[in-house]
C-alpha cells in the first residue's frame, strides 16, 4: 500500500501547482486536508475563533515558503502540520498563553473533559472503530505527542512513564496505529478520496 | 550500523512528530537520504499520523477557505500595485518633464526671438554703418577728385576778396584751362535770404558770363563744381534772385578777384 501511494503523482500535482503559483493548489489543500489541520490547530489553540484565524495564517504560509518544503525530508502534510502547529503556538505565546496553564490545566480540559477527544467518535465511523481497536496508552501518547504537541518529558510526566521509555512507547504506539489502518483499509479508502479530489479539481 | 536497530530505537517517530532538535533532525534526514529502509518508514510512520490526522478531521467553519483566498488575492495584487503605483509615478513625471520642457521650449523661443530682434537691430545698425561708410567712402572719393584737380599743375587758385559789402567775405576759384573744368570753394558768405542765391561770373573780353549759382552749404563738400567758361580774366560773386539771372547785379557784388 506505502507503495501504491508513493507512486501516485497526487501530492507531486498539488505541489506542483503550488509552485507555478497556481491558486487552485491552496484549494484542493483546503478540501483534502484542513478538517485534519483545523483539528490539530483547535487542539492546540482551543477557541474556534484563534482557530480559524490561525488557519488562514497558515495557509498563506504555506503558499508563500513552498519552496522551503524538500519532498526527500517528508510528506507534504507533516510539513503543513508543522506549520500549523508552529503558528497556533505563536499565536498562543503572543495571546500570553503560558505553557505552564497548558501542564496545569491539562487533565482538567482535555482528559477529564471529554468534548474534545470524544465529538470525533461519535460523527466519524471509521475514526470510532480505529480507536476503538488502540489501547488506551497508545492512544493517548500519539495525542499528546502529536495533536497536543507535547514534549517527550512532559509526555513522561503527565502519563508517569520513564523519559526514558517515552520513544518505544510512540514506536509502539504507532506501530499499533498502522497495523489497524491497514487492517482497515482505511488507508486506502482515504487516498481514493484524495485522488477523487485532486481529479475534480484538475479534471484528469 | 545496525539499521533495523536504529528504526526500532523509535528516533524516527519523534523526527516525524517534530520532536527532535535540529542536530538530530540533520541527522536523520542524512541517514534516510542514505539508506532506502529508513526512508520507506518514515514514510510509513508519516503517512499513519496522516491518516489517523485526516480520521479526526473536524471541518472549519464555512468561509474559511474563501477568507484565505481573498487574502491570497490581496497579497498577489501587492506586486502587481507597485508596477501600478510606479507607473503613476512615472506618468507624473513624464508629466512634470512635459511641463518643463514646454516651459523650456518657450523660454527658448522667447529667447530666439529676442535674439531675433537683437540681430534685425544689430543688422540695421549694420546697414547704417555700411550705408555712412559708403557716402564717407564717396566723400572721400569726392575729396581726392577735388584733391586731384587740386593738384595739377595747370589748375590756379583764384583768390576773391571782399568788396566791402561784407567785409569778412572771402571765396576761391579752382580754374583749370586744360582740363577746362572750374571749381568754387566759399571761404566766408553772409547767408542769404531764402529767396536769394549766390552766382558766379567770369569777367572775359566779352563781358560778364555766368558761371552758375551755388548753395554756401554745398553737402559738406568744400568745392563745388561750377560751369566753366574761357579766357576769364577776373571772378566775381553777387547775390541774385533764386535760379540766378542773366546779368550780374553790381550793387550785390560781394568779393572779386583777378585772373592774372
Amino acid at each position: 500500500m506505502t507503495d501504491t501511494r508513493k507512486k501516485l503523482p497526487l501530492d507531486k500535482d498539488i505541489l506542483r501547482l503550488l509552485q507555478e503559483r497556481d491558486q487552485r493548489a491552496i484549494t484542493l489543500l483546503y478540501e483534502y486536508y484542513s478538517p485534519a489541520l483545523y483539528n490539530i490547530i483547535l487542539q492546540l489553540v482551543r477557541t474556534e475563533a484563534i482557530a480559524e484565524e490561525v488557519m488562514q495564517d497558515a495557509f498563506l504560509k504555506i503558499w508563500e515558503k513552498v519552496e522551503q518544503y524538500d519532498p526527500k525530508k517528508g510528506r507534504l502534510f507533516t510539513w503543513m502540520v508543522r506549520i500549523c502547529r508552529n503558528m497556533a503556538i505563536d499565536t498562543l505565546r503572543s495571546s500570553q498563553f503560558k505553557k505552564g496553564n497548558k501542564t496545569d490545566s491539562i487533565s482538567d480540559s482535555v482528559y477529564n473533559d471529554e468534548t474534545l477527544t470524544q465529538s470525533p467518535k461519535e460523527t466519524d465511523p471509521g475514526l470510532r472503530k480505529v480507536v476503538s481497536k488502540m489501547d488506551e496508552q497508545s492512544r493517548k501518547i500519539i495525542d499528546l505527542l502529536f495533536f497536543q504537541d507535547y514534549t517527550q518529558s512532559e509526555a513522561s510526566e503527565l502519563l508517569g512513564i520513564p523519559l526514558g521509555t517515552i520513544k518505544s512507547r510512540s514506536r509502539k504506539a504507532i506501530q499499533d496505529l498502522r497495523a489497524i489502518l491497514k487492517d482497515e483499509g482505511l488507508a486506502s479508502f482515504l487516498l481514493f478520496s484524495l485522488i477523487e479530489t485532486v481529479r475534480r479539481y484538475l479534471g484528469y | 550500523m545496525d539499521i533495523k536497530a536504529y528504526i526500532s530505537s523509535g528516533i524516527l517517530e519523534q523526527y516525524v512528530l517534530g520532536k527532535l532538535s535540529p542536530q538530530e533532525e540533520a541527522e536523520v534526514a542524512q541517514k534516510a537520504e542514505q539508506h532506502p529502509e529508513i526512508r520507506q518508514e518514515l514514510d510509513a510512520i508519516e503517512m499513519a499520523l496522516e491518516e489517523y490526522a485526516l480520521l479526526h478531521g473536524k471541518m472549519p467553519p464555512p468561509g474559511v477557505l474563501s477568507a484565505i483566498l481573498q487574502r491570497l488575492h490581496a497579497e498577489q495584487q501587492l506586486p502587481g500595485q507597485a508596477p501600478t503605483r510606479r507607473r503613476r509615478l512615472l506618468s507624473y513625471a513624464a508629466g512634470l518633464l512635459l511641463v518643463v520642457a514646454v516651459a523650456g521650449l518657450l523660454a527658448f523661443y522667447q529667447k530666439t526671438r529676442q535674439q531675433e530682434g537683437v540681430i534685425a537691430g544689430l543688422n540695421q545698425q549694420m546697414e547704417a554703418v555700411r550705408q555712412s561708410c559708403d557716402s564717407v567712402q564717396l566723400v572721400a572719393q569726392q575729396l581726392e577728385n577735388i584733391l586731384d584737380f587740386v593738384r595739377q599743375p595747370a589748375t590756379r587758385a583764384i583768390a576773391m576778396e571782399s568788396t566791402g559789402l561784407s567785409p569778412d567775405a572771402i571765396a576761391t576759384v579752382f580754374y583749370n584751362p586744360e582740363t577746362q573744368r572750374s571749381l568754387i570753394g566759399v571761404g566766408q558768405l553772409p547767408t542769404p535770404a531764402s529767396d536769394k542765391q549766390y552766382q558766379l561770373w567770369a569777367i572775359t573780353g566779352a563781358g560778364p558770363v555766368s558761371m552758375g549759382v551755388f548753395e554756401l552749404a554745398a553737402g559738406g563738400q568744400p568745392l563745388q563744381e561750377v560751369s566753366f567758361v574761357s579766357d576769364a580774366q577776373a571772378f566775381a560773386v553777387t547775390l541774385e534772385n533764386r535760379g540766378g539771372s542773366p546779368a550780374p547785379t553790381l550793387d550785390q557784388m560781394y568779393v572779386l578777384g583777378n585772373n592774372s
